[in-house]
């Protein structure tokens, strides 16, 4: 074995063996060190706290399986409604929430708070060239002509009412009412219905010409249906 | 007293009989921890920590013989000392290829005593001598050293050799010195 032939050339061993003290450093005191050992050997053994470290885990350990079922069932409770009560000296809250499209020239009115959404159209460039997309989450909504407005108002809560225990916290969507047009035949028009305002009435007069010809039957039909229609017939003065 | 018999009281609890394997056994193990940190205050701190824990375990000890005992203590006090070197995270040797091996010149060992043996193996850096103390004083493989040390095979090999190589020197000098002296 070449371990065995090099080891304890020259009986180094035996002589490191009988060297009874420090050669070159002043001897140390036997009886003061005795005094510490002994000192140190009279101090009561430490109890071992593995077992409490132990009963501690355990403990923790049980109380987890306990509780992480619970929760669970917590969770899955969330979409469900749930009552809250609510103090009565807490002040009544409405507020109006406005949701603005972006770039409405309209500014919200004091007090209400805006919403403005964002919609940001999707580039197709950052699939193609492989970039990250952006951290900001893209928002695609289409506002509805008819809920322009949300109105966020917390109800009155008589203080000493017990019965009231719901939150009260409702939604309520303000739809904009949409105009109506008036229907308006054509006969009312020939009967002399003039005071309704109609798109027609917007329109300008429709006239045909007709040089040196006579009208169309078809034209005399069109014409009795529609007062402001004019057709005027030119004929050669000869 | 025989040392088997101021066991068997020590385990009894007599303070009386700890003092005397104290007193029988603390040079030599002041010697031991002293080549391990070339340090007397360390080296006697080590020593009490190491009788302290061989008092304490001393009902699991079983008297042989003196040289067991001896032994059995000496374990514990390389093992605290190793303890102490890998605390103060003295072993950061860095894996290098085996050496080749280097003999000693036995005349310049012959003209040398133990308190020379001492001064030159503490002379050694702390990766050298560790190595050089565990294989060749104390007797342990490399395999061993290599697992103590928490060190490979083959860096303890190269430990060994460089220590080896580097006390080749210091002996010559001393070899030279001595010679001259003889000659004056």
């Amino acid at each position: 074995m070449p371990d065995k032939k090099h080891n304890n050339p020259a009986g180094w061993q035996s002589r490191l063996e009988q060297l009874g003290q420090l050669p070159g450093e002043p001897s140390y005191n036997k009886g003061a060190a005795w005094g510490k050992l002994y000192a140190k050997l009279e101090q009561p053994k430490r109890k071992n706290n593995k077992i409490w470290l132990w009963m501690a885990a355990a403990a923790i350990f049980t109380a987890l399986l306990i509780t992480i079922p619970w929760f669970k069932k917590e969770y899955n409770n969330q979409d469900q409604p749930v009552a809250k009560t609510r103090t009565g000296a807490e002040p009544l809250v409405t507020r109006e929430l406005a949701i603005v499209p972006e770039g409405h020239p309209e500014p919200a009115a004091k007090g209400i708070n805006k919403l403005v959404l964002t919609k940001r159209a999707s580039s197709g460039n950052h699939q193609a060239s492989g970039a990250k997309k952006p951290n900001t989450p893209i928002e695609q909504m289409e506002l509805t002509p008819a809920i322009s407005s949300i109105r966020i108002t917390q109800q009155p809560f008589a203080a000493n009412d017990n019965k009231m225990d719901s939150p009260l916290l409702s939604v309520a969507p303000i739809a904009r009412q949409k105009k109506k047009m008036a229907v308006v035949y054509l006969n009312e028009i020939e009967a002399g219905g003039n005071n309704l305002i109609t798109n027609q009435a917007h329109e300008k007069p429709h006239r045909t010409f007709y040089p040196n010809f006579g009208q169309t039957g078809a034209d005399d039909i069109y014409a009795a249906s529609k007062p402001e229609r004019f057709t005027i017939n030119i004929s050669s003065a000869n | 007293m025989h040392l088997g018999q101021l066991i068997y009281e020590a385990k009894k609890g007599s303070a009386a009989a700890q003092k005397c394997l104290f007193d029988e056994m603390a040079d030599r193990m002041l010697v031991t921890c002293y080549r391990y940190v070339k340090n007397q205050e360390d080296a006697e701190e080590l020593m009490l920590n190491g009788f302290f824990k061989f008092f304490r375990n001393l009902q699991a000890f079983t008297y042989e013989e003196d040289a067991a005992l001896f032994g059995y203590v000496k374990k514990i006090m390389v093992n605290e000392c190793l303890m102490f070197l890998r605390k103060k995270k003295v072993f950061t040797i860095v894996a290098e290829t085996a050496a080749a091996d280097i003999s000693f010149e036995e005349e310049a060992l012959n003209n040398l005593s133990a308190d020379e043996i001492l001064n030159l193996v503490v002379q050694l850096p702390v990766g050298y001598r560790t190595v050089f103390n565990l294989s060749i004083i104390e007797g342990y493989n490399h395999l061993e050293i290599a697992a103590l040390m928490g060190i490979s095979v083959g860096t303890s090999k190269s430990q060994l050799s460089k220590a080896r190589g580097l006390l080749q020197k210091l002996i010559t000098q001393k070899g030279i010195e001595y010679a001259r002296q003889k000659t004056q």
